[in-house]
């Protein structure tokens, strides 16, 4: 019961996301704080099912942006699965991988996407979309990584507080 | 001792589960209760975008009184005169509709049917630009319809569910639309892009344009109707070398405070594809 806790909280994010996040550009860039919720949660100890919730995340944004849904699956994907592998290494500093994983995560999101409106012959310059919307979204996003990290250490804790105290 | 169960096997199970899921719900099996388990969370996103508004509209409402009152003098005079070139352009069209009928010339002049809808998010993607609606298929939105507020051009609708839509607006890098320049009487083609400016490209070098004319839609290609206003020109972009000259576009529509939209009901873009010629094998 307590995994299944964080799936309406997930979507009143995405919701936070269409109605608000999207509505404060800096330059073209905004904060992307499903993904956010996503690095924080999977690196909480005592979550499971990591990658069906990257799946099932990115089917749900997926199907709402015009962007393919198999583009956010698979960058949410990948995004869980460098939480995972980052959160065994540098299990000693996690809010420096929250960190790195936000940086991560914001390149590989941005750069998948950029690759398909380019193939997809959709005219937008690497250089423009690096500066105007990949630069400040970054910004944006590590701004909101440590109070989102945080929330998602709380709710991790009263989730699975028996994880608390090993 | 407890025995749990392996973790591969409760993975694989999910897995089957979610699959079997999407399977009835790509056969439609799954419709009804997708629809009344999504309206929720629909009620709840609209909920959200208004009380956001609330508060950006407390923050933003201007405070100077005077300032108010002389922009509304000014509004009226120009309705004043708006008023007054309506009746003129009245009398015009009714002696274009002797003229049509006298060379029995059938031009269709719909009757617009409009569909109000709320703004309530939108893409999570910063690349594109598009916005969602509260209306969807029930309320008799189609992919294609034109979008459109009393200042002009919006978009088109790109996805219709039930209850929601999603409108491209002209300002998407994948945007073309067919335009009209009002005074120097050619065809153009304007593009979006992703700052979110709009530019009107192929316009001929030995046109004369100037800042300030209108851009309307053109009607050519079936995707929008005809006369919508889309914005003016601003700068224009002329250089010897060029085969073509181009010029950027004010918009007429305030995209950044796009709260409340209307889609046209009974305009349906036409397809042409089959009437596009295909190059020989």
């Amino acid at each position: 019961m307590a995994n299944l806790i964080p799936i309406p909280i997930f979507i009143i994010l995405v919701m936070l996301q269409l109605a608000i996040f999207g509505n404060l550009p800096l330059l073209q860039g905004t904060a992307d704080i499903v993904m956010l919720a996503l690095i924080a949660w999977t690196m909480q100890k005592g979550t499971k099912y990591a990658y069906i919730y990257g799946f099932a995340i990115g089917t749900f944004v997926g199907l709402i942006s015009a962007i393919p849904v198999f583009i956010y699956i698979g960058t949410y994907t990948m995004v869980v699965f460098l939480a995972r592998y980052l959160q065994q290494r540098i299990w000693q500093m996690p809010i420096l991988a929250m960190l790195a994983l936000t940086v991560l995560g914001t390149f590989i999101c941005h750069l998948v996407s950029i690759l398909y409106l380019q193939i997809s012959q959709i005219p937008i310059s690497f250089a423009d979309s690096f500066l105007l919307v990949t630069l400040p979204s970054l910004l944006f996003n590590i701004i909101l990584a440590v109070p989102i990290y945080l929330f998602a250490v709380d709710l991790a804790n009263w989730l699975h507080p028996n994880m608390e105290n090993e | 001792m407890k025995t749990s169960t392996p973790r591969p096997w409760v993975t694989a199970t999910i897995l089957l589960v979610v699959l079997g899921i999407l399977i009835l719900a790509l056969s439609g099996y799954l419709q009804t209760a997708a629809t009344a388990s999504i309206q929720p969370a629909i009620s709840l996103q609209k909920w959200i975008s208004s009380r956001y508004l609330a508060v950006y509209d407390l923050i933003t409402v201007p405070k100077d009184v005077a300032a108010l009152r002389l922009r509304n003098a000014e509004l009226e005079n120009e309705i004043a005169s708006l008023q007054t070139l309506i009746i003129e352009q009245e009398q015009k069209l009714e002696e274009a509709d002797v003229l049509y009928a006298l060379l029995d010339f059938a031009r269709e002049k719909p009757e617009n049917e409009y569909i109000a809808a709320s703004v309530i998010g939108k893409d999570p993607s910063p690349f594109l630009h598009y916005v969602i609606i509260d209306h969807g298929s029930d309320h008799g939105l189609r992919h294609g319809m034109p979008v459109v507020t009393q200042h002009g051009l919006v978009g088109r609708i790109d996805a219709v569910m039930a209850n929601v839509a999603r409108v491209q607006l002209i300002t998407d890098p994948s945007s073309t639309i067919n335009t009209y320049l009002q005074a120097a009487s050619v065809d153009a083609l304007l593009k979006g892009s992703l700052t979110g400016d709009i530019s009107i490209e192929m316009i001929s070098q030995d046109i004369e344009i100037q800042t300030g004319d209108l851009v309307l839609s053109s009607g050519l290609g079936g995707g929008y109707p005809q006369d919508i206003l889309i914005g003016q020109i601003v700068s224009i972009r002329k250089l010897e070398t060029d085969l073509f000259q181009s010029a950027s576009v004010q918009p007429a529509v305030d995209f950044n405070n796009l709260w409340a939209v209307l889609v046209i009901k009974n305009f349906r873009p036409l397809d042409i594809t089959p009437l596009q010629t295909t190059p020989n094998p």
